[in-house]
C-alpha cells in the first residue's frame, strides 16, 4: 500500500464524516422525537379527560326553605308514609315556593321554565325524606335539589357563558310593559360576543350570541343593538321600577347561539337570577359515588356499576386464581415434556392473544344459550372474564414458579419429601408473591374490559344496586360506554369523571401489585 | 363444573334441598377428616408406646394429615359427583316430563311456539316474568315444579347415601401400611391436570361455538355472498314471507373498514413504537429508561373504553376541524380518528416487544460493528435491526392482531355505517363493531343476524389466530437463537 492510497482513502473518509455525523444526530433526534410523541399522547389522553371531568366535581343545587303544607303533602291526613309518597304533591310545594319569588311567571310563560328547573327524579329524595319523617309536615324545612343538568352545565361555564359585564344606561324608555329601550352612557363598555360590527344595527335572533340584561331583580333579553342603543324584551319583571336615567345593568353574554343549544335564554335568565340571589348554590358533587344510574345526568351515579364491577371481579378472582395456579404448577413441575403438553402450551399462549370480543361470543352462545344462565348477571360476566384472564394468570404463575431455583426443590426431595410435598410446601410459597402480582395485574385488566361484557347483556340500564350474583347489573367500563353515547351535554363531564374513578381503581390495584412485589418478592 | 355450582335457574329456586344436602356432605366430610386425624394420631402413639425398647418404633406409611384428607375426599367425591350429575341432567328430565304431559293442542304447535310455551312454564314454575299466563301453562308449571322438587330430593338422598358409603369404607382403610399420601397426591394431580385442561377446553369451546353457529349462518346465506358481497344491511324483513328475508350480509365493507383502520393504527404505532424502542435501548440513559419505559407501558394498562372516549370527544372533533380548515368534508366520526387513537393504544405492544428483541441482540455484534468504525446509527440500522428483524416483525404482527380485534375504540369513534370507501375521513365500520351491534339489544337467538355475528367472529378469530401463531413462533425461535 502506498501512502498515496492511504491519503486518498483518508480524504474519502474525512469528506463523508460530516454527513455521517449529521445522519447520526438525525437518527438520534428521530428516536427522541418518537419517545416524545408517545409521552405527549399519553399526557394528552389523561389531561384531556381530567379537564373534561372538572365540571362534574361540583354541582349547582337549588336551595329552598319550604313550608311543608299538610294540605298538599298529606291530603288524607293519615301521616302514613305510603300515603304521603303516593298522594303528596311535592312538585307543587316546590313550585309554590318558586312562584313566591316570581309571581308573574304564571302570566308571562315562565311557569314552564320554572317547572323544568328541578326534574321529577330530583324531587324524589325530598319525597323520601318527608315520607320517612311525617312530623316534618307543617314545619318549614330547608331542602336542596339537583338543578336541571343543562342549567348546571351553563352555570359552570358551558355553552359559552361569558364573564358578566356591567354598565349604566344614560336614559331608559319603557315602551310597553314587556319592552324597554335604553342608551348606553358615554364610555360605558358592553361585553358582548357578537359585537363585531358595532356601527350597523344588529338584530339578535337565535342565530347569533345572546345578550341578557339584569337590573333590580328583573331580566331582559336584548333584541337589537344599534349605535349603543339597545332594545330588549322583558323575561322577568323587575321588583322595583327601573330608573329613567343612570340605571345600572348587569349583562350576560352567551356565545353559543340560542338555536344551537339545549337550554333557552329564558331558563338562563332564571338561573342567573336564582344564582345572584343565593338560591342556587354550588357545592361538591357526591352523586357520582352515592347514586345508581339514572336517565337524568344530574342524578346519575356509579354506585350500581361499582358494585357490579366488584361482584364480577370477585367471581373472576375466585375462578381464575386457583385454576390458573394449579394449571401453572402442573405444566411447570409435573407435566411430561411431550407433544400434548407442547400443544397445551401453544394453546395457552395463543389464547392470551385472542381478541376479547371472541370471549364475548363464547359467553353468549355457551353460557347464555347452552347453559341458560341469566343475562346481565355478574356471575356470567365473571366467568367470561375468568376464561379471558386464565391464560394471563397461567403465564405469570409459570414465570414465578420457574424463578424459584432448583436447589429448593432438590433440598426438599433430599430430606425425603415427595414431589407434591416439595412443590406445595416449598416452591409454591416462595413463588406466591410473583403469582399474586401477576394475578392482581390480570384483575386490573379484567376490571377495564368492556367488549365481552356487551355480548352477555351487561349493557343494560340498571337503576338498582345489584344484590346478588344473578341480579342484572353493569360494570364501570360498560357504564362509561353507555354514558358516552347519551346526548345531553352534562354527560360529557359525568363520563370523564366516571373514567377518572375507573382509572383511580386501576391505579389502586396496580399499587397493591407493586407493594406486593416490593415487599415480598425474593431475588435469587 | 359450571352446572355443579347451581347456576341453572331451576336449580336456584329449589336451592333448600340441595343446600341441605350440600351442608350435610360438608359436615360429614369434615367430621370424617377430624375423626381419622384423631384415630391416626392414636395409631402412631400406640405404635410408639408398644415398641420394644432400643428399637426404632414403627410408623404408619402416611402422616395423619393424609389419612384425614383421604377420608375427606372419599366422602366428598361421590357426594358431589351425584349432585353435579343430577343438576346437569335435571333440565333434560324436566323437559321430558313436561312434554309427555302436554295437552294435545299444545304438543301439536310448531317447534318455536312449543319452546316458548315450555320457557314460560319454566318461568312460572321457578320465578321469572312469563310472556303469557294461561291455565294450561299453570298446569304444566305445577307439574314441572313438583317433578323438580322430587328430583331434587332423589338426587340429594342419593348423594348422601353414596357419600355415606365412601365415609364408612374409608374409615376402615386406616392402617399402618395404607398409602394414603399417594392416593391424595394422585387426587391433587388429577385436579391440576383438569385445571390445565380447562385452558384447552376454552379453546375448544370457542372453536365449536363459532363453527357451529357459522355453519347455521351459511345454511341460509351463501358463503360467497358473505365474503365477497358489498352490501351490508343486516335488517331482517318485517314479514316472514317477504322476499330476501335474511337481510344482506356482504361483509366486504367491514373487512375494508377493519383493514383501513388497522393500517392507520400501524402507520402511527410502528414508527413511534420502534423509534422509542431503539432510542430507549440504545441511546437513553438508565435514568430516562426507568421513567419512560413504565410510562409507555402505562398506555397498555388504560382500558380501551377510555381510548374510545378520548377518540370520540377529543380526537374526532380535532380531525374534523383540521379537515374543515383544509376544505375537506369530514364526518364527526371518522376512521382516521379511530385509527390514530388505536395507533396510540398499540404503541406499547410494538415498543416493549421490540425493546426485548433489540436487547437480546448480543453485545458482540455491536462491538464488532463499532470496531469497523461504524457510527451508532449505522450499527443500529445495518447490524442490530437486521439481526432483530424477525422479532420486530413478530411484534408488529401481534400489534396488527391486537388492532384487528380491538372493539371499543371503533365502536365509539368509527361509526356504524358500512361504507365502501377508501377515504379515511369517512365513517367506517369494522367487523368487531358489527358483532357488537348485532348481538346487543333484544333479538332472538336463532336468527340470521345472530348467526352472522358468529360468522364475523369466526373470520376475526381465524385471522388473528394465524397472525398470533406466526408471530409467537417467530419471536420464540428468534429468542432461542441468541440465548
Amino acid at each position: 500500500m502506498t501512502d498515496k492510497n492511504r491519503q486518498r482513502n483518508q480524504a474519502i473518509v474525512q469528506s463523508r464524516l460530516e454527513a455521517r455525523n449529521k445522519s447520526e444526530t438525525r437518527f438520534r433526534l428521530f428516536g427522541l422525537a418518537m419517545v416524545g410523541v408517545a409521552i405527549i399522547a399519553c399526557f394528552m389522553l389523561i389531561l384531556s379527560i381530567f379537564f373534561q371531568s372538572l365540571p362534574a366535581l361540583s354541582e349547582n343545587r337549588l336551595v329552598l326553605n319550604l313550608p311543608l303544607d299538610a294540605q298538599k303533602l298529606d291530603p288524607k291526613g293519615t301521616r302514613n308514609p305510603q300515603d304521603i309518597r303516593s298522594q303528596g304533591d311535592f312538585a307543587g310545594v316546590v313550585m309554590d315556593n318558586l312562584l313566591l319569588r316570581f309571581p308573574n311567571a304564571e302570566a308571562d310563560g315562565g311557569y314552564d321554565v320554572l317547572s323544568e328547573l328541578v326534574s321529577t327524579i330530583a324531587i324524589t329524595p325530598m319525597a323520601k325524606q318527608i315520607a320517612d319523617n311525617p312530623n316534618l309536615i307543617g314545619t318549614t324545612t330547608p331542602f336542596s335539589f339537583a338543578l336541571n343538568s343543562d342549567l348546571d352545565v351553563y352555570l359552570k361555564g358551558g355553552f359559552g357563558r361569558a364573564r358578566e359585564g356591567q354598565f349604566r344606561a344614560a336614559n331608559l324608555n319603557v315602551i310597553s310593559p314587556s319592552e324597554i329601550e335604553l342608551q348606553l352612557s358615554e364610555n360605558q363598555k358592553l361585553v358582548y360576543d357578537g359585537l363585531s360590527q358595532a356601527s350597523q344595527p344588529l338584530r339578535l335572533d337565535g342565530q347569533v350570541p345572546s345578550l341578557l340584561l339584569f337590573a333590580n331583580g328583573g331580566a331582559f333579553k336584548v333584541t337589537q343593538i344599534a349605535n349603543g342603543r339597545l332594545s330588549a324584551t322583558q323575561i322577568i319583571p323587575p321588583k322595583t321600577a327601573l330608573a329613567a336615567t343612570n340605571q345600572a345593568f348587569k349583562s350576560a353574554s352567551i356565545k353559543m347561539p340560542e338555536d344551537g343549544r339545549a337550554i333557552g335564554d329564558n331558563m338562563i335568565a332564571y338561573g342567573e337570577i336564582l344564582q345572584a340571589e343565593g338560591m342556587v348554590k354550588a357545592r361538591p358533587n357526591f352523586t357520582l359515588l352515592a347514586n345508581a344510574d339514572s336517565n337524568d345526568p344530574e342524578m346519575a351515579g356509579l354506585l350500581s356499576a361499582m358494585v357490579g364491577s366488584f361482584l364480577t371481579l370477585c367471581v373472576t378472582f375466585v375462578i381464575t386464581v386457583p385454576i390458573g395456579v394449579m394449571a401453572a404448577v402442573y405444566l411447570e413441575e409435573f407435566a411430561p415434556k411431550n407433544f400434548w403438553t407442547d400443544m397445551v402450551e401453544v394453546n395457552i399462549n395463543n389464547l392470551a392473544a385472542v381478541p376479547s370480543i371472541v370471549f364475548g361470543l363464547l359467553g353468549f352462545s355457551v353460557f347464555l344459550h347452552f347453559f341458560q344462565m341469566p343475562r346481565s348477571a355478574p356471575l356470567v360476566g365473571g366467568i367470561v372474564l375468568a376464561l379471558m384472564a386464565l391464560p394471563v394468570v397461567i403465564i405469570a404463575s409459570r414465570a414465578a414458579i420457574k424463578a424459584v431455583p432448583p436447589s429448593i426443590r432438590e433440598a426438599a426431595l433430599g430430606v425425603g419429601a415427595s414431589k407434591v410435598q416439595s412443590v406445595f410446601h416449598h416452591v409454591l410459597p416462595l413463588a406466591t408473591p410473583g403469582i399474586m402480582t401477576g394475578s392482581i395485574l390480570a384483575m386490573a385488566h379484567a376490571l377495564g374490559e368492556t367488549a365481552p361484557l356487551l355480548m352477555i347483556g351487561m349493557v343494560a340500564f340498571i337503576a338498582d344496586v345489584p344484590q346478588s350474583l344473578v341480579d342484572s347489573s353493569t360494570v364501570l367500563p360498560v357504564e362509561i360506554f353507555m354514558w358516552a353515547g347519551r346526548p345531553e351535554r352534562a354527560w360529557e363531564a359525568k363520563t370523564s369523571a366516571a373514567i377518572i374513578v375507573l382509572l383511580l381503581f386501576m391505579i389502586f390495584i396496580n399499587i397493591i401489585a407493586i407493594v406486593v412485589r416490593r415487599r415480598f418478592e425474593r431475588r435469587w | 363444573m359450571l352446572q355443579g355450582s347451581g347456576v341453572d335457574l331451576p336449580v336456584f329456586s329449589q336451592l333448600p334441598v340441595s343446600m341441605i344436602a350440600f351442608l350435610l356432605l360438608m359436615g360429614m366430610a369434615l367430621f370424617g377428616y377430624f375423626e381419622t386425624l384423631k384415630a391416626s394420631n392414636t395409631l402412631t402413639r400406640n405404635l410408639r408406646t408398644n415398641s420394644v425398647a432400643g428399637q426404632k418404633p414403627m410408623r404408619p406409611h402416611s402422616l395423619p394429615l393424609y389419612h384425614g384428607w383421604f377420608r375427606l375426599l372419599c366422602t366428598l367425591i361421590p357426594g358431589f359427583g351425584v349432585l353435579v350429575l343430577g343438576a346437569s341432567i335435571k333440565p333434560l328430565l324436566l323437559e321430558r316430563t313436561a312434554l309427555s304431559n302436554l295437552p294435545a293442542e299444545i304438543s301439536s304447535l310448531p317447534q318455536d311456539q312449543l319452546d316458548l310455551f315450555l320457557l314460560d312454564a319454566q318461568k312460572i314454575a321457578f320465578g321469572g316474568i312469563p310472556s303469557s299466563d294461561t291455565p294450561q301453562l299453570q298446569e304444566i308449571a305445577n307439574i314441572m315444579a313438583s317433578t323438580s322438587g322430587m328430583l331434587n330430593l332423589v338426587v340429594a338422598v342419593l348423594a348422601i347415601a353414596l357419600a355415606a358409603v365412601g365415609f364408612y369404607w374409608s374409615k376402615g382403610k386406616l392402617s399402618v401400611d395404607f398409602r394414603a399420601r399417594n392416593k391424595v397426591e394422585t387426587a391433587i394431580l388429577v385436579l391440576m391436570v383438569a385445571a390445565a385442561a380447562l385452558a384447552v377446553l376454552t379453546t375448544f369451546g370457542i372453536v365449536f361455538s363459532l363453527v357451529f353457529e357459522t355453519a347455521k349462518f351459511f345454511k341460509v346465506y351463501s358463503i360467497l355472498d358473505f365474503l365477497f358481497g358489498t352490501l351490508w344491511s343486516p335488517q331482517i324483513a318485517i314479514r316472514a314471507d317477504q322476499v330476501g328475508q335474511t337481510g344482506s350480509f356482504g361483509a366486504v365493507a367491514l373487512f375494508l373498514g377493519t383493514f383501513i383502520i388497522m393500517l392507520i393504527a400501524i402507520i402511527v404505532a410502528v414508527p413511534i413504537g420502534l423509534g422509542s424502542a431503539i432510542y430507549l435501548s440504545e441511546y437513553a440513559t438508565d435514568k430516562v429508561r426507568t421513567w419512560v419505559k413504565p410510562g409507555l407501558e402505562l398506555l397498555a394498562g388504560i382500558p380501551t373504553v377510555v381510548y374510545g372516549f378520548f377518540a370520540l370527544l377529543t380526537v374526532a372533533p380535532m380531525v374534523r376541524d383540521i379537515g374543515e380548515k383544509l376544505g375537506l368534508t369530514t364526518s364527526s366520526q371518522s376512521a382516521l380518528a379511530a385509527g390514530l387513537v388505536m395507533g396510540i393504544m398499540i404503541i406499547p405492544f410494538v415498543s416493549s416487544l421490540s425493546d426485548d428483541v433489540i436487547n437480546a441482540v448480543p453485545q458482540t455484534l455491536r462491538d464488532g460493528s463499532y470496531a469497523l468504525g461504524a457510527t451508532k446509527s449505522e450499527t443500529i440500522s445495518r447490524v442490530i435491526l437486521p439481526a432483530a428483524l424477525p422479532g420486530i416483525v413478530g411484534s408488529i404482527l401481534l400489534a396488527i392482531s391486537r388492532a384487528l380485534g380491538e372493539t371499543m375504540i371503533v365502536a365509539m369513534a368509527a361509526g356504524q355505517n358500512a361504507n365502501l370507501s377508501l377515504n379515511p375521513l369517512d365513517m367506517m365500520t369494522t367487523v368487531t363493531v358489527q358483532i357488537v351491534t348485532l348481538l346487543t339489544g333484544d333479538q332472538e337467538y336463532d336468527s340470521p343476524k345472530t348467526h352472522a355475528a358468529f360468522a364475523l367472529g369466526f373470520v376475526l378469530f381465524t385471522i388473528t389466530l394465524i397472525l398470533n401463531v406466526i408471530a409467537l413462533r417467530v419471536v420464540q425461535k428468534y429468542r432461542e437463537k441468541y440465548d
